[in-house]
């Protein structure tokens, strides 16, 4: 199983991409308002950072996955639980996303199909790329699918610039200040710091040099286009509405009107957010099945996916918690994900492997 | 393994589906009428396409029907009031291709605040709609008239309102801005009902006099959304004008010596807010316009530049104080923001705002507007004087 520069670009970029459009415009619209476009440069500038520190970990040991060299770090007791942490954040993740997968196509698209259907569905799909493809696979599938979210995001935005009112982007700061702002920035920072599964990704890489300039290009990429679509929404709808939309971005698809028949192009923007968000599950139920696997030496770890996989269809279906479903980006992803996950374990790591390996190279005695 | 997988979503994916819906099943929703029902709660009206009749294609004859047909039902709120219609609808209604809202006067009055949720929740239907305020009626008897030249009367609608130069679709979108926001209160265009030859009876059905929808200006609402009355289709230009969204406008002149017209094609406003010492704002709005003089019934000869240039001075003076007027009549018999002149404090001087948000209301009707107007008359037209006049008549 082999990956490429190309196709960590491009994993990256779709992995990011259609979730931060979906989910993060409202929440940051809250609290930063026609500020958005501040929030979201900051996002992006630190979530290539938290990539950047990401993979310059990984690089350390290229061969290897974190859960082998975050044990050879930091020793086996506390490399074991740092792993464990992770593999907390991939499982609830999973379960997450494919709960919001389900809500969403049943509000938008199958009011009435049940949403064990679509679970199932994604599930059978998740088991079919990750046992037949491995990452190899996933990433051949992101060398597709990226391009087609990038063409249809330009394309909408292009649609829907004849409804920009410049106004809405006025008072620039004074109605908001240093903190909304920042506060906003935390919520799709969050999301871009999900790059940080380039820990497990790097030693997949056919020449793991390449990997920096894949991922921290398909980071940029990816925050780059988010910020344009947020401007884009700001332009449209204003902060105020946009912050009470659940998916502003998705409503902006649907107001496109062109000439009165270029319309309900919605179905492009749910296309956009499905493939991306095939591509989480898969890299996160990639990433849950192989670390478990290496963390309890498990031979072959596609025997795994058996057990893995009701577990999450499961967890999707059967725990009936608005919590999970509506809080679990706002609180557990934003305050304890992004500052340990994201941030903390990635630069606690690069700091001992770097001091360790100054202490290893330093002739013995001096 | 491979073989087992494909089979398996195969199974999946190819078994149909829940919400398959053929477009026989379902019945095409055009507009949606909001009216009070006797018991306080809402009575919605639906205009409803019969899609046998609506077929343009396959040679004469064939469709001659009427292109739609009227339904309505009683209940709490919308969707209880759906559910009471579905009762007697046999296709489940969909609203993917709504296009217009029609709100009762009655309902307008009593505020609307509590009533029109659905269209933001419901995934099937877009922001972009258009909204109207019916002027002295019902929308159950809005929707109920046909229109001869458009198989769906909405669709008659909707390009009234765009060929008369206002907001159009983006109406609703407009509203829902201006309810979030402090420096605008929030206005809806209004319709009515009239017939096609003014002053005669209207004939039935199919009739050279039939009934027809008139755009009748807009409806100002305040704060709490709730209509306080009627600005004519003059005003509600005026007002769009000074806001921008004005597309296009004819003025014309009245004169004893014979009416001049000019139809405005490029139209733009600027508002500049002062302050005076004490803080207390003061507007200059500037109007320009260019157009083409379409209409001169006097002998002034128009190929004479000094001619052209008093004309112009004519045409803005008119435009100046109709402007004028307006505000004036806005902010005394309203008092009122409508045209969104503290939104523009907000967004070029929003510290100044800050303090001057809390008492708008009461500071706006005693605020100094002044109108500048600007129009260019850029093409005359295919003669010079009137063709009418000796040439002894002709002023040059």
């Amino acid at each position: 199983m082999k990956l490429s520069g190309l196709q960590i670009f491009w994993l990256m970029y779709t992995f990011q991409t259609g979730n931060i459009i979906l989910l993060t415009i409202s929440p940051v619209m809250k609290d930063a308002k026609q500020d958005v476009w501040i929030a979201y440069l900051i996002a992006s500038v630190l979530g290539v950072l938290i990539v950047y520190i990401a993979v310059k970990t990984a690089l350390q040991n290229p061969s290897q996955t974190l859960i082998v060299f975050s044990k050879r770090i930091l020793g086996k007791w506390l490399g074991t639980v740092i792993v464990l942490v992770y593999l907390v954040q991939w499982y609830s993740v999973i379960g997450n996303i494919l709960r919001e997968f389900a809500d969403f196509t049943i509000t938008v698209l199958l009011p009435r199909t049940p949403s064990w259907v679509l679970l199932l569905t994604m599930v059978l799909l998740l088991v079919y790329i990750t046992y037949i493809g491995g990452i190899e696979g996933i990433g051949r599938c992101c060398e597709v699918f990226g391009p087609i979210i990038m063409f249809s995001v330009v394309m909408l935005v292009i649609f829907s610039m004849k409804d920009f009112n410049a106004a809405n982007l006025l008072p620039v700061f004074t109605d908001t200040g240093v903190v909304p702002i920042l506060n906003g920035a935390l919520t799709p920072l969050a999301f871009l710091g999900e790059s940080v599964i380039m820990l497990m990704l790097v030693s997949f890489t056919d020449k793991p040099d390449k990997a920096l300039k894949g991922a921290v290009w398909g980071i940029t990429l990816s925050a780059l286009t988010v910020t344009i679509v947020a401007v884009c929404v700001l332009l449209v709808f204003g902060p105020d509405i946009s912050a009470k939309l659940r998916h502003p971005s998705f409503d902006v698809t649907s107001y496109i009107s062109i000439l009165g028949f270029i319309q309900n192009l919605e179905i492009i923007a749910v296309l956009v957010w499905i493939l991306s968000v095939f591509v989480k599950l898969s890299l996160y139920f990639f990433a849950a099945n192989y670390g478990t696997a290496q963390l309890f030496k498990v031979k072959n770890w596609r025997t795994l996916i058996w057990f893995t996989a009701p577990l999450f269809f499961c967890l999707a279906m059967f725990v009936p918690s608005h919590s999970y479903t509506f809080g679990y980006m706002k609180t557990y992803w934003v305050y304890y994900a992004l500052p340990i996950n994201m941030a903390g374990i990635p630069l606690l790591l690069l700091l001992v492997g770097s001091i360790r390996k100054k202490l290893a190279l330093a002739p013995p005695g001096q | 393994m491979k073989k087992v997988f494909s089979l398996l979503i195969c199974l999946v994916i190819l078994t149909g589906c829940w919400d398959r819906k053929e477009l026989n099943e379902r019945s095409i929703w055009l507009a949606t009428g909001w009216d009070v029902a006797e018991d306080g709660g809402v009575e919605i009206s639906g205009q409803i396409v019969i899609p046998a009749n609506v077929q343009t294609q396959g040679g004469g004859g064939g469709a001659t029907g009427q292109g739609f047909f009227a339904i309505s039902a009683k209940g709490k709120d919308v969707r209880d009031a759906l559910q009471n219609m579905q009762a007697k609808l046999p296709r489940e209604a969909f609203f993917g291709q709504r296009r217009v809202i029609f709100l009762g006067e009655e309902l307008a009055k009593r505020g609307v605040k509590d009533k029109l949720d659905i269209n933001g929740r419901s995934a099937d239907v877009s922001l972009r709609t258009d909204i109207f305020v019916i002027k002295g009626g019902t929308a159950k008897e809005i929707i109920t008239i046909a229109n001869p030249l458009e198989k769906s009367p909405v669709i008659a609608t909707l390009k009234e309102h765009q060929e008369s130069g206002g907001r159009g679709d983006t109406a609703y979108l407009n509203f829902l801005t201006a309810a979030n926001r402090d420096g605008i209160t929030p206005s809806i265009p209004s319709i009515e009902i009239t017939k096609s030859l003014e002053g005669k009876a209207a004939g039935k059905e199919k009739s050279p006099n039939p009934k027809l929808l008139r755009l009748a200006g807009v409806s100002v609402f305040d704060k709490q959304l709730k209509m306080k009355g009627f600005l004519n289709n003059e005003e509600n230009r005026n007002i769009l004008w000074v806001m921008g969204f004005l597309k296009k406008m004819t003025i014309t002149i009245k004169d004893g010596g014979g009416d001049k017209s000019i139809d405005l094609r490029s139209i733009r406003s600027k508002i500049k807010p002062t302050f005076d010492k004490n803080g207390k704002p003061s507007f200059t709005v500037t109007l320009t316009g260019e157009g083409a003089l379409t209409e001169n019934n006097s002998g002034l000869d128009v190929t004479y530049a000094d001619n052209l240039r008093r004309l112009e001075k004519e045409f803005s003076k008119q435009a100046q104080d109709h402007v004028q007027q307006t505000i004036n009549k806005v902010q005394k018999e309203y008092r009122l923001d409508i045209l969104g002149l503290g939104e523009i404090l907000h967004r070029h001087h929003p510290n100044r705002w800050k303090k001057l948000k809390t008492n708008w209301d009461q500071t706006f009707p005693g605020t100094t507007i002044t109108v500048q107007a600007k129009i260019k008359v850029k093409q005359i037209g295919m003669s010079g004087p009137s063709l009418l006049y000796r040439e002894s008549e002709i002023k040059k």
